[in-house]
């Protein structure tokens, strides 16, 4: 204790000497904050390989977002349903739908995410159950199928009732519609449309749809009722899907915190996400005669740099650079090394800069003690020109329908098959009209000319 | 100030690797610089005043002890430059040493400058080097 | 303008003038007096001490012409040529300091008409005069004969030049006789010089002045002994005999004198017998320093301090009897007259020979002493008259210290600065780091310092006036005490 006040008095002098540290051009202030940032990133080991480590300041800031305000679960407990959820058999075994959901349901009930949690069964319309009530239906199995309900119907009920900012309706269903006649197929994406809208037109409304399959024991009933049911079924897989319906904000949130942490199909529509991190990479795979041109460059306190000062650039001496992306905020499907190298677009005006590669990070990456591994992807940029002054050059994400929505639907389920009659119609009336497709990011950045 | 020391530094060309070029602009070239002025102004402080006058050494004045310094200062300048580029952590490069060397040529030419300009004050050495 | 005239009379009067000119350059102050005019009074035209001293002289004057007066410094006092003083020169008085005896290359039978004067006369003529005196020539003066002397000296008083002399004389001017008592010319010229000045007869212009004038004399008695040749003309032995008998002359008949200076010492190594001509160029005496002193003794003295209780007669005494005196054997009011003056000029003329030509230092190229010791006249002149093999400070030096008695106050063989008081060493202290007593860097240090502020746009008066002002802060700084 009696060196304490020595160390004390020493204090101003060290104080005085740090004070007059940065007099001089010094990037050595800098670096200490990013020690700063750079341990705790290290420390989560504990993650599963793939998962993203990275905490970009958004998704921080979303993980302290306030809580929802309520989550209305409705499960559908129709004839069709029966055969995810059969009365528990001799053997004991369930379904993986059973399974599936049951955790589901349980995580959704015991999450933190949202204030109010609220299970419904949906008959001929939503009733109120508790989770005990609604989870042993799962568990034992559906004891009195309800008549079927139609899907625009549903979706009625919940914009009409259940829409409330803050608020979002999962709804776990087949989602088989089976439209009146055949003649109705071709209006299936006009009755969802006009389904979602009757109750008023909700500009920030967003659905994200998951989907999974599960084995299938009891009857089909397939949307054509022309084709008979089939009982006993089946062989193979059958599809389900978790909707989650409400407003953009609330529905990120949702998924965030409980639907993207498993595998699964995916596809959101109107759902927005902040912008991604994302900075110029200086010594990352470049080559070329470029550096930043970003004010204040040379201090490392902007974590993102985003100029790119071109000094020459020719056929023969090309300028490659890359620009490091944190996709972790968004949702799986579009951290999909081959949904980027599809849907990624680099858009500049008076360049031949075009993309070259989109990868993720490897774990060397994020091991690396650069700037690098801060990034859960990397998009490689080439250009044999110079620019001639400076110009934007963006990097933006299409909003694309996954291929597997494709794969998974059908035009006749007569045959149980792991397809869903016309889901792409269905989907296509979550598409919001008259809207041009959004851009999941826009990344923009500066070409110019070195000074 | 910054553009000052950059197109002093870039006469020898533009700073290697590209990628390390705002670094060089904004911090190594006015360091070195300002450190390069310091130091010249410092060893002909050190030479014309204190040796020369402070300290009452009047066989300290000729032409070789002013050369001694002038390759001292010229030293010091290229160690200079060696010690910032490392302590910015730029990436290693020959141009670091050329960068050096023309810091060195600078030095020497501060040192000259200065001589001239502050010699007259000076007791033992005010004719010095010529 | 009060001036001192200055007689040097005979060989001994060149030589004290030589002390004198030396203590002069070396800053000693001559109070009561602007100008000293030297008039070398010996009919030897070639006689080797008269030289050399009016080389010296002459030198002296050159440098003295380019520095002008100044309160203080090397080199103070103004010595001119008797037709120095004034403007209007008809043209019969020689600008030189030796009086023109007109080219005597008689015999002195021949001076005298010896053969076209009556037998009355020769009869008295013979028995005044030996046959050797009567045919000697008087080119090589009076070769200790006095009684040749006084008669050739006594037509002096009708010479242009003792016209001239009067003539420019102005009250306040004082009049002062070096000579010695046991030669010819000066033991037979003094008294008569002194006679014809104060001559209330006198056919010379302001008289009356050169009556009042302050009149001082040194006269030398026997310092020195010849070696003994048989048919030498000058016998050491006769030396005391005659300075016996001109004593008791001196005793009735030297009317209008205000101090009379004695001086004399022992012999000791008889010095080799050369009765005049360039031969008789003899080594520096401490005597002669002493006659020189004399002088400035006796212009410290107000006039009113001379005439009152006058004649004043004075004898030196040394503190002790030392065969080498330094500074510490004289008393103390020489030494306060001499000591600092001298080891100043010493220390400028050691510096001028050791370093100056090869000192590359910012006082040295701000003076251009590179190019002006090569090329300036002046710088050669000040060169000469300290380095001179013949009549330069070093040589003066030099055989003042070889002489017997001789004055050596100071280590002449050394190179360095802190030893060359014989007796006072420069104490070096052990924190005077860079400047190890009055090492060249401290002189060095010390002349770039003060050249920058001495204001002056001539180089030649400023580095004097540096070399006085650094060898004088040198003697403050160091020697403080002597």
């Amino acid at each position: 204790m009696r060196h304490l006040p020595s160390f004390s008095r020493l204090l101003p002098t060290l104080g005085l000497t740090l004070a007059l540290l940065p007099g001089c051009y010094s990037r050595s202030d800098m670096k200490s904050e990013e020690g700063a940032v750079e341990i705790p990133q290290n420390v989560p080991p504990t993650e599963a390989p793939g998962a993203v480590p990275a905490r970009t300041p958004e998704s921080v800031a979303t993980a302290a977002d306030q809580p929802l305000q309520a989550v209305n679960v409705f499960l559908e407990v129709s004839g069709s349903m029966e055969g995810f959820m059969p009365k528990t058999g001799v053997g004991g075994e369930n379904t993986k739908f059973q399974q599936h959901v049951a955790q589901f349901l349980s995580e959704v009930n015991r999450s933190s995410a949202a204030r109010q949690k609220t299970f419904f069964r949906i008959k001929e319309k939503p009733y109120k159950d508790s989770y005990q009530g609604i989870s042993g239906t799962v568990r034992s199995g559906i004891q009195q199928p309800a008549k079927s309900t139609d899907i625009p119907s549903v979706l009625d009920t919940l914009m009409t009732n259940y829409y409330r900012p803050g608020t979002v309706s999962v709804l776990i269903s087949d989602f088989i519609y089976s439209p009146k006649n055949a003649g109705a197929i071709p209006y299936i994406k006009t009755d969802i449309a006009d389904a979602l809208s009757r109750s008023g037109e909700k500009s920030d409304l967003a659905v994200s749809v998951y989907g999974y399959t599960s084995n299938f024991r009891g009857t089909y009933y397939p949307a054509l009722v022309a084709s008979g049911k089939k009982t006993n079924c089946c062989d193979t897989e059958i599809p389900y899907y978790i909707w989650v319906v409400g407003p953009a904000a609330a529905v990120r949130q949702f998924d965030q915190a409980l639907l993207e942490k498993q595998p699964a199909k995916q596809v959101h529509f109107g759902v927005t996400y902040p912008q991604p991190t994302y900075s110029l990479l200086n010594k990352f795979q470049n080559k070329g005669s470029w550096y930043y041109g970003d004010a204040g460059a040379s201090k490392r306190n902007a974590d993102t740099y985003r100029v790119v000062s071109v000094s020459e650039a020719s056929a023969q001496q090309p300028v490659e650079f890359v620009v490091g992306l944190d996709l972790s905020g968004l949702p799986g499907q579009y951290r999909d090394v081959a949904y980027l190298k599809q849907n990624l677009k680099l858009q500049g005006v008076d360049t031949d800069a075009r993309l070259l590669d989109v990868f993720a990070a490897s774990d060397q990456n994020r091991a690396s003690s650069g700037p690098e591994s801060k990034f859960t992807h990397f998009a490689k940029v080439g250009l044999t020109k110079q620019p001639k002054a400076a110009r934007p050059l963006v990097l933006r994400l299409q909003d694309q329908r996954p291929a597997w929505v494709a794969q998974w639907t059908t035009k006749n389920d007569a045959t149980p098959a792991p397809k869903t009659f016309a889901l792409s119609s269905l989907l296509d009336g979550l598409e919001q009209q008259g809207e041009e497709k959004r851009s999941i990011f826009e990344l923009p950045m500066t070409l110019q000319p070195a000074e | 100030m910054k553009a000052l020391f950059r197109s002093i530094y870039e006469i020898i060309g533009a700073p290697q690797p590209p990628a390390d070029t705002p670094v060089y602009r904004d911090v190594i070239f006015p360091n070195i610089g300002l450190l390069n002025l310091g130091i010249s102004l410092a060893l002909v402080l050190v030479f014309y005043y204190l040796i020369n006058r402070a300290l009452g050494v009047a066989t300290f004045n000729k032409g070789r002890h002013w050369s001694i310094f002038l390759v001292l200062n010229a030293l010091i300048a290229f160690v200079v430059a060696i010690w910032q580029a490392n302590a910015q952590q730029v990436t290693e490069h020959s141009y670091i040493y050329w960068l050096a060397t023309w810091n060195a040529i600078l030095g020497v030419f501060w040192f000259f400058i200065l001589s001239l300009i502050l010699r007259k004050g000076s007791t033992n050495a005010s004719t010095t080097p010529f | 303008m009060a001036k001192l005239f200055l007689f040097g009379i005979g060989g001994t009067g060149s030589r004290v003038i030589r002390s004198l000119t030396m203590l002069l350059a070396a800053g000693v102050d001559l109070p009561n007096c602007d100008r000293v005019v030297p008039i070398i009074i010996d009919p030897d035209a070639h006689n080797g001490d008269m030289n050399r001293t009016v080389q010296l002289l002459q030198s002296y004057q050159q440098i003295y012409k380019r520095l002008g007066p100044r309160e203080e410094g090397f080199f103070k006092t103004d010595i001119s040529t008797l037709s120095g003083i004034s403007q209007d020169v008809n043209g019969s008085v020689k600008d030189t300091f030796i009086f023109d005896f007109g080219g005597i290359n008689q015999s002195f039978r021949q001076y005298l008409s010896y053969d076209g004067l009556s037998v009355d006369s020769k009869g008295l003529v013979d028995l005044l005069f030996t046959q050797d005196n009567l045919e000697s020539p008087l080119t090589i003066g009076f070769r200790g004969s006095p009684n040749v002397g006084s008669i050739v000296l006594n037509k002096l008083v009708e010479s242009p030049e003792m016209r001239f002399f009067a003539d420019n004389f102005q009250d306040g001017d004082r009049v002062f006789f070096v000579s010695s008592i046991f030669g010819g010319t000066g033991a037979a010229g003094f008294p008569l010089m002194l006679k014809n000045l104060k001559d209330t007869n006198t056919r010379l212009s302001n008289a009356r002045y050169l009556r009042d004038a302050p009149t001082g004399a040194v006269t030398v008695m026997p310092y020195f002994a010849l070696q003994s040749e048989d048919n030498a003309v000058i016998d050491s032995n006769n030396f005391l005999t005659k300075t016996k008998a001109a004593l008791s002359y001196y005793e009735h008949n030297l009317q209008g004198l205000d101090a009379l200076y004695y001086l004399a010492d022992t012999p000791d190594t008889p010095y080799e017998n050369q009765p005049g001509g360039t031969q008789q160029k003899n080594k520096a005496h401490v005597i002669e320093l002493l006659a020189a002193l004399s002088i400035v003794d006796f212009m410290r003295y107000s006039p009113a301090e001379l005439r009152t209780g006058g004649p004043h007669f004075h004898e030196y005494g040394l503190q002790a009897d030392a065969p080498e005196i330094q500074f510490s054997h004289l008393p103390d009011e020489s030494r306060e007259i001499i000591a600092k003056q001298l080891t100043q000029f010493l220390y400028f003329t050691r510096y001028h020979k050791q370093h100056l030509p090869t000192d590359k230092a910012p006082y040295a190229d701000n003076l251009k002493l590179d190019y002006a010791m090569r090329n300036e006249p002046i710088f050669r002149e000040l060169n000469s008259f300290l380095h001179s093999q013949d009549s330069g400070v070093d040589q003066w030096l030099q055989e003042l210290a070889q002489n017997r008695r001789s004055f050596r106050p100071f280590d002449l063989q050394t190179d360095d600065f802190n030893a060359m008081i014989l007796g006072k060493p420069v104490e070096k202290k052990w924190n005077d780091f860079f400047n190890k007593g009055l090492s060249h860097n401290y002189l060095l240090d010390n002349l770039n310092k003060t050249e920058k502020s001495i204001q002056e746009p001539d180089n030649f008066r400023k580095m004097l006036e540096l070399f006085y002002d650094v060898t004088d802060k040198a003697f403050a700084e160091k020697v403080k005490v002597v």
